[in-house]
């Protein structure tokens, strides 16, 4: 999913749960939110790494370090990031990613949910999505159907770096299938069209 | 959209809930509900038609609002309606849908005569091919057997989880596809072909998106549940 990112809020009420939505409606990453009022309620969602960020009211967790544990684990691949409205322990919400005060102003808010994202978050206009050179060079050769090693072995470069630069042509470009990236490359004259095998 | 919204309730005239969210009117269609609903309520139109209104307002709940989730049990009898409703989407994709786009997507790119649109028209095609198998499978070994389950209280080697594993993210090159019109074709005279394509994709999009909902987070946990511990 290219753009979209996924967000789950855990909070229970329910102004500053459309509160907290509004604001990161408003901003420029498309993101797709989904709501809990307990913690029970969002473990409903299961499968823990299907949500890019989640933000939490440490108040769901009801002063119990067994379920801010169990918090943590299933979202061991995901930013948690607390909603702090309260005045609660420390310990709850020390462990976490950042956390977002009901006093934060706007753009904090804005700015701590960016820094989460997958991709480097596009807040600003400055970021510069035309590819390297190098990054020219890896998708010529990724479009006229060559594999990850064979384009290795032609640029003199380890696998794992071409595998790095396919990741940031796609986020860059923001498309994920290689048949999307060939057709970028025909469209901007990158390859030939017969340059690419049929 | 996406920010919780009011959720329907069962007492509601379904005209005004039509006028408010007509989309809805492709969920009353899957049902086998007809238009012409008077002054009736969603309730009233629901058991006239032999649906469950708990079920209606689940998949119309979802549709208006991506973020609705509750604890919710179905009986047998529901989950069957549930899944006749997907099969009825599942056509509806097939036969209307795709088709239609397939259709102006060759136009635009005979018109544009533009190598990069044939690769489009290509990379279409075969993302509905992969789409219909995924239909295919689920039309010919998950529902019969959800069906079957219900119908014989018996699990079998075969199980829900299975399906879960097999359910492929359809909805990534549809992204793709957006993103190349949208920002990455340079745009000839092919406005309302082009046009007619993104909000044909968007809807697509859209309703995907419910689709896999009811099945990921309502038929599936269900299933799994019957499989455990069958039924009433």
């Amino acid at each position: 999913m290219g753009t979209r990112c996924k967000i789950l809020i855990i909070e229970p009420s329910v102004i500053i749960r459309e509160g907290i939505a509004a604001i990161l409606q408003q901003m420029k990453d498309s993101v797709e939110l989904s709501f809990a009022e307990t913690v029970e309620e969002a473990f409903k969602f299961g499968q823990s790494d299907q949500f890019k960020i989640v933000i939490i009211n440490p108040v769901t967790l009801n002063n119990s370090k067994k379920n801010l544990n169990n918090l943590l684990t299933l979202y061991n691949k995901t930013n948690i990031v607390g909603l702090i409205s309260n005045h609660y322990d420390r310990t709850l919400y020390d462990n976490f990613a950042d956390n977002i005060f009901i006093t934060d102003r706007y753009e904090t808010i804005t700015q701590i949910i960016s820094k989460h994202f997958k991709t480097t978050p596009a807040v600003n206009n400055d970021i510069d999505n035309t590819l390297s050179e190098r990054e020219i060079d890896v998708l010529k050769l990724l479009a006229t159907g060559k594999s990850n090693k064979e384009i290795a072995e032609q640029l003199f470069i380890s696998i794992h770096t071409v595998i790095s630069h396919r990741k940031n042509i796609s986020n860059k470009i923001g498309v994920k299938s290689t048949a999307a990236l060939v057709i970028y490359a025909v469209a901007n004259g990158l390859i030939d069209v017969d340059g690419f095998t049929e | 959209m996406g920010s919780k919204q009011e959720q329907i309730q069962k007492n509601i005239k379904m005209s005004k809930l039509l006028f408010s969210h007509p989309q809805l009117i492709l969920v009353l269609e899957r049902f086998g509900i007809k238009l012409g609903v008077r002054e009736k309520t969603v309730e009233e139109i629901c058991l006239e038609n032999n649906i469950s209104p708990k079920v209606f307002l689940m998949v119309a709940n979802l549709n208006i609002n991506s973020s609705y989730h509750q604890d919710l049990n179905f009986s047998a009898h529901e989950i069957k309606q549930i899944v006749n409703y997907l099969m009825k989407s599942h056509a509806y994709y097939s036969v209307e849908v795709f088709p239609e786009i397939i259709e102006n997507i060759h136009l635009m790119s005979e018109f544009s005569q533009k190598p990069e649109m044939q690769l489009v028209e290509r990379f279409f095609n075969d993302y509905k091919h992969e789409v219909d198998q995924h239909f295919d499978y689920e039309n010919n070994t998950v529902f019969p057997y959800i069906l079957k389950l219900i119908d014989t209280n018996a699990a079998e080697n075969y199980s829900v989880i299975d399906y879960r594993e097999h359910h492929d993210d359809i909805q990534e090159k549809l992204d793709d596809v957006k993103k190349l019109l949208i920002e990455h074709l340079p745009q000839k005279a092919d406005n309302n072909l082009r046009r007619k394509i993104l909000f044909a994709l968007f809807d697509l999009d859209a309703d995907l998106q419910t689709h896999s909902k009811i099945e990921n987070e309502i038929l599936i946990p269900q299933v799994e549940q019957f499989e455990k511990q069958g039924f009433e």
